[in-house]
């Protein structure tokens, strides 16, 4: 208050009397704002300003807004100064009932966030350590969001480290901060998905998880819930964040949480009927149970996946302890009864484990598996204590059983809408679970106690028993279990030829004190029955106590039986004989077909439908109504077209569309006095893929049909024989096939043989051709010694050759020398007789000899005179050579 | 960090590798930019991985673009010790931009991913850089790598390029192709191993929130139905 007088004296001055005019004052204060050089003024024209913010908000606005952003640009050193600005532009955007325009706030939020750098500086402020100033930037922001939702978050994705300032603030020990964070990023994260994966990048998951441990878990208060609300906000619709959430280990994280019991505390009283459950605590767990639904929605890819791990790490175990404890709200009863058929729906494993678990009722000692049902406790109290019981019959116990005497039919509503959505998850897409159910239509042998006998049955003759229960002073509210048991049988014999069997085989032990009527029998008279009441009462003209169905009303139960009719008879000739035995029901039909009553296209409309579904199946020679009665009733009391008309009218209605819709939060909903008709997807299902073959069929004569049938007959034994052949053709093919394969596997041993044989043929070859290699190289060897051999032979010979040759030269020359000293002694010699004509020879070799050496002689001369020559011409040429000793 | 190992210091990150195909994507795509957070990642020691799926292996030859980001896991083994990585993959176009800038902080690692068939997405890496450095910690791993490396017809960027690329800025550089899944597993896991290095030579301070990194731990309470594997036996720290 100080400072605000200082300021606000500082302009009214001297003159304290005179008023001054706010255009005028708003003014200067604005252009101190920008001008002050002073700190202290700066903080006194703010002040100022902020004294007027809301009584003159729209001129505040007009003149103050650019010098207030600019201030919380430039000053970042006063953090008196930052708060009062930022409390000064919240004065401004924040709404008021007052505001003139209207949308004045809206107007100065513009003006703030399309300011280029204002966003990204508030961000940083929420990161200021002062309090006020970190409190006031995360309110601005909160009221910007309230106006401009989509500006604002685009202005705060352009800054890198926008959105993570925000996840540090879930960390903020001051809870006003921390909380105010969390309120403005669930509104955040309503919409956009780039804020919801830059949260969780930034470890949003594990910040809230530690809030929530914190705080309590599910016992913790109203923050508990905001934190699960914006875990909800940011996997809901966002793929990537569920993958992440699973990867991280979260989804591990939520048993503990959905292990709950709220603390017992002394002022609540022991009876059951005191709840110990806090509205905050159902707040809490709903929206957990929420979040724990949405990661096993069906039909979602990453679905199975997380059922598996939601099995994995005991989530089932907790939701069946909430979903029957007594004195769990309803609400939470329902959506965990839910949760649990949505973790095993689709899922044969989970399935299967849910199949096997049993639960015991609660004895004095602890017994270990799921303590108790309290239901069966109260109900039965001839039941003996910590009997273990299937899981399964225990619910549908909750769906279609007696309900707990304290509480009403209508609070158990959804208990009951519930545990029947748990029990199709179970039986949807697992034909061993239909068949085991099927299987114990027939009840064992019991005593004759009504109310004992319903806990001991089985699941499947506890159906049967509640679908054929009489239904005389039923209110509409109690009918509705009887509802749930039809659909639930109808579920069961959809499209499954065995279960029809099994049904077609059992019988109602008393029905009508009739003993051991058909099972589909007593449906149709159940049929006749709920709509006779519902006449009785409309003709008895406004009963005061709403029942079956007030005037006008569709009748949700007869259309229930005719639809589980429809289920059973279609393709199943010997059902429809059967059900054709109770004669009186066709006339039934006729009846509601031909009512006039315009409002009740539905029932008309599936009484048309059961009724072409008889036509058409007809067919069975066992039939106590022929087809040509048939016909008669059709031509004649109905008329084709009407029929026709009626089905189309069916088929084009709300009711049967909303069965394509979400198959749960439309299953039913209580209004005050009637029970809206809902349809199962199975029924839906049924009538859009048959309607227009069910149509053609009434357009034809009974000659026709009957044609038809022998046709189909003859087809359906030649088929038979075929499929027969076919199975023959397929053994036999198995058969050869497993021939053919011992065939192939013999041929490829043959191979293998023929194989190896070559390949020993082979090698026996290699053998050979490497031995005659061996020979060969032998034979090389001796080839070569021979030929060293003979080499050295010739060597030798030669050799000796040579030496004879050299002895010759040597005896030639001694002779030579011999002859020659003759030839000098001859004349002096003595020549014997002969030795004359020796010397005669001799002379005239000596003579030839002679004449050679002349010869030689000359030729030497010549070459003497050739080399003189040469050696001129060399001379000549420049070489020079040494004179020789034959030209000196 | 011996005994009491089943907690082991997790790392993580990368980013999935992708490669488009389709003409029209391509043309959309300004850069394949890819970064890599490993953050917060916790492992189980000893938790089989094989149940992982392998995100980067799954290629298809017309990939849908990115949309803003998509977050992947993927288990690792780096010396016998289970890592878990947490893979932000960001969208390379320029719309995108702003948004993929919060993903930097907190990041371990980065892999910066460029076209070698295209030669523009290679000249953008200096800006993509610039943000990454900008925006994450001094101590972040960013590796190069050049997709697509199948097409080696079709190279507008030599090897030798995206090399000496990243030899100046101080990054790994791997070739790959997410098409064959040459490369791919080994660049994911030189990011890892660099991280757990720094892990390892205390560059990086696991104790702060912002490194990115995450010790494991075995998750207490969790109740074991009759089929369940058996209870992995919780140490104390």
């Amino acid at each position: 208050m100080d400072f605000f007088s200082r300021g606000y004296n500082a302009l009214v001055g001297e003159g304290k009397n005179y008023q001054q005019d706010p255009v005028q004052t708003i003014q200067k204060l604005s252009d101190r704002v920008y001008a002050s050089t002073l700190i202290e003024d700066k903080r006194a024209a703010v002040l100022g300003l902020k004294g007027l913010s809301r009584e003159y908000k729209q001129l505040v606005g007009k003149e103050a807004i650019p010098p207030l952003l600019n201030v919380l640009q430039e000053e970042s050193e006063d953090p008196n100064l930052i708060k009062s600005t930022l409390e000064t532009l919240n004065n401004l955007i924040a709404f008021d009932q007052n505001d003139e325009p209207r949308d004045l706030s809206t107007i100065h939020a513009r003006k703030i966030v399309e300011n280029d750098s204002h966003i990204s500086k508030v961000l940083e402020l929420i990161g200021d350590q002062d309090f006020y100033i970190r409190y006031n930037a995360l309110q601005q922001l909160t009221l910007l969001f309230a106006q401009l939702s989509e500006l604002l978050i685009s202005k705060i994705l352009v800054s890198p480290t926008g959105v993570g300032r925000f996840v540090d603030l879930l960390v903020d020990p001051r809870e006003i901060i921390r909380n105010e964070c969390v309120q403005l990023l669930i509104l955040m994260t309503e919409k956009n998905a780039e804020i919801q994966k830059i949260l969780v990048f930034e470890n949003t998951f594990e910040k809230l998880f530690n809030i929530i441990t914190d705080e309590g878990g599910v016992g913790g208060n109203i923050m508990v819930q905001d934190c699960l609300q914006l875990l909800y906000n940011l996997l809901a619709f966002n793929t990537s964040n569920q993958k992440y959430f699973r990867e991280t280990s979260c989804i591990q994280k939520l048993p503990e949480l959905v292990k709950f019991e709220p603390p017992q505390t002394e002022l609540a009283g022991y009876s059951p009927e005191v709840s110990f459950w806090k509205e905050q605590h159902i707040e809490n767990m709903f929206v957990l149970l929420k979040i724990v639904r949405m990661l096993v929605q069906p039909e979602n890819v990453d679905t199975s996946v997380n059922q598996t791990i939601m099995q994995q790490y005991g989530m089932i175990s907790p939701l069946l302890q909430l979903s029957l404890s007594i004195e769990v709200p309803s609400t939470i009863r329902g959506l965990a009864l839910c949760s649990i058929g949505d973790i095993i729906q689709s899922n044969l494993q989970n399935q299967f484990l849910f199949q096997r678990t049993l639960i015991t009722a609660q004895s004095e000692e602890e017994v270990e598996q799921f303590e108790h049902n309290q239901i069966d406790t109260d109900a039965s109290k001839g039941l003996k204590k910590s009997v273990s019981e299937p899981a399964a019959l225990v619910i549908a116990r909750l769906a279609i059983g007696i309900r707990p005497f304290e509480m009403s039919e209508e609070s158990y509503f959804v208990v009951r809408n519930s545990a029947a959505y748990l029990i199709k998850s179970f039986l949807k897409d697992n034909p061993d679970a239909r068949i085991s159910v099927a299987a114990t239509f027939t009840p064992p042998p019991i005593d004759e106690s009504v109310e004992d006998a319903e806990s001991i049955l089985s699941l499947g003759s506890l159906l049967v028993s509640i679908m054929a229960m009489p239904l005389e002073g039923l209110t509409q509210i109690e009918a509705i279990r009887i509802w749930h048991a039809t659909s639930i049988f109808s579920l069961l014999l959809c499209d499954d030829d065995v279960c029809k069997k099994l049904a077609l085989k059992t019988s109602v032990e008393s029905y009508n004190d009739s003993p051991d009527v058909p099972l589909l029998v007593a449906l149709s008279f159940q049929a006749i029955q709920s709509l006779k009441l519902w006449n009785v009462e409309s003709g008895a003209n406004k009963s005061p106590v709403p029942s079956f169905s007030s005037e006008g009303k569709e009748n949700f139960l007869c259309i229930q039986f005719l639809c589980a009719l429809c289920i059973w008879t279609v393709n199943s000739p010997e059902s429809v004989s059967a059900l054709l035995s109770n004669k009186e029901f066709i006339l039934f039909l006729t009846e509601i077909i031909t009512e006039p009553n315009p409002k009740k296209t539905v029932l008309s409309g599936v009484a048309a439908f059961l009724f072409g579904i008889i036509y058409e199946f007809n067919s069975s020679s066992s039939t106590n109504i022929k087809i040509d009665e048939l016909y008669l009733i059709l031509s004649k009391r109905i008329g084709i077209d009407n029929l026709l008309l009626r089905l189309t009218k069916l088929n084009d209605s709300q009711e049967i569309h909303n069965a394509f819709s979400n198959s749960f939060d439309n299953l039913i909903f209580l209004n005050n006095d009637s029970v809206p008709v809902v349809f199962d997807s199975s029924f839906a299902n049924l009538l859009r893929d048959h309607i227009n073959q069910t149509k053609s069929f009434l357009k034809k004569t009974p000659d026709m049909i009957k044609k038809l049938h022998e046709n189909s007959k003859l087809n359906g034994t030649s088929q038979n024989l075929k499929s027969q052949n076919a199975d023959q053709n397929a053994k036999n093919s198995g058969r050869s096939s497993k021939g053919q394969e011992s065939e192939s596997a013999g041929k490829e041993t043959e191979k293998l043989k023929a194989m190896n044989e070559e390949l020993l043929f082979s090698l026996d070859k290699l053998k050979i051709v490497s031995t005659q290699h061996q020979k060969e190289s032998e034979e090389l060897k001796l080839q070569v010694d021979s030929i060293n051999a003979q080499w050295e032979e010739k060597f030798f010979l030669l050799q000796n050759e040579l030496q004879f040759a050299k002895s010759r030269i040597l005896e030639l020359e001694s002779l030579l020398e011999s002859s020659n000293e003759r030839a000098l002694d001859g004349p002096r010699s003595d020549f014997p007789g002969d030795g004359n004509s020796e010397v005669l020879a001799l002379e005239e070799k000596f003579s030839a000899l002679e004449m050679e050496h002349d010869d030689l002689l000359a030729l030497l001369a010549d070459q003497d005179a050739q080399c003189k020559e040469y050696r001129n011409m060399l001379r000549q040429l420049g070489q020079e050579i040494p004179p020789s000793d034959s030209e000196d | 960090m011996n005994s009491a190992c089943d907690y082991e210091p997790l790392k993580a990150c990368l980013e999935k590798n992708k490669g488009s195909r389709d003409p029209n994507a391509c043309k959309a795509e300004w850069e394949q930019f890819r970064k890599l957070c490993s953050e917060r990642k916790k492992t189980l020691a000893q938790k089989n991985p094989s149940a992982e799926c392998e995100p980067y292996r799954r290629f298809q030859p017309a990939h849908d673009l990115t949309i803003g980001v998509e977050f992947g896991a993927q288990m690792l083994q780096i010396n016998g010790k289970s890592i878990k990585l947490q893979i932000w993959d960001t969208a390379g176009q320029e719309s995108f931009r702003s948004i993929t800038r919060s993903y930097y902080r907190g990041a371990a690692g980065a892999l910066l991913v460029y076209d070698i068939t295209r030669r523009d997405t290679f000249d953008h890496l200096a800006t993509w850089l610039e943000d990454a450095r900008k925006h994450s910690n001094s101590d972040t791993t960013i590796i190069l790598i050049g997709n697509k490396s199948d097409l080696e017809a079709k190279r507008a960027v030599a090897k030798e390029e995206g090399q000496a690329f990243a030899n100046d800025n101080g990054l790994f550089f791997i070739e790959t192709s997410a098409k064959t899944a040459d490369n791919v597993e080994e660049a994911f896991l030189k990011t890892a191993e660099n991280i757990y290095e720094k892990i390892q030579n205390g560059t990086i301070n696991i104790s702060n929130d912002s490194s990115g990194i995450k010790l494991g731990q075995i998750e207490p309470g969790r109740v074991s139905m009759p089929e369940d594997e058996p209870e992995i036996s919780n140490s104390c720290c």
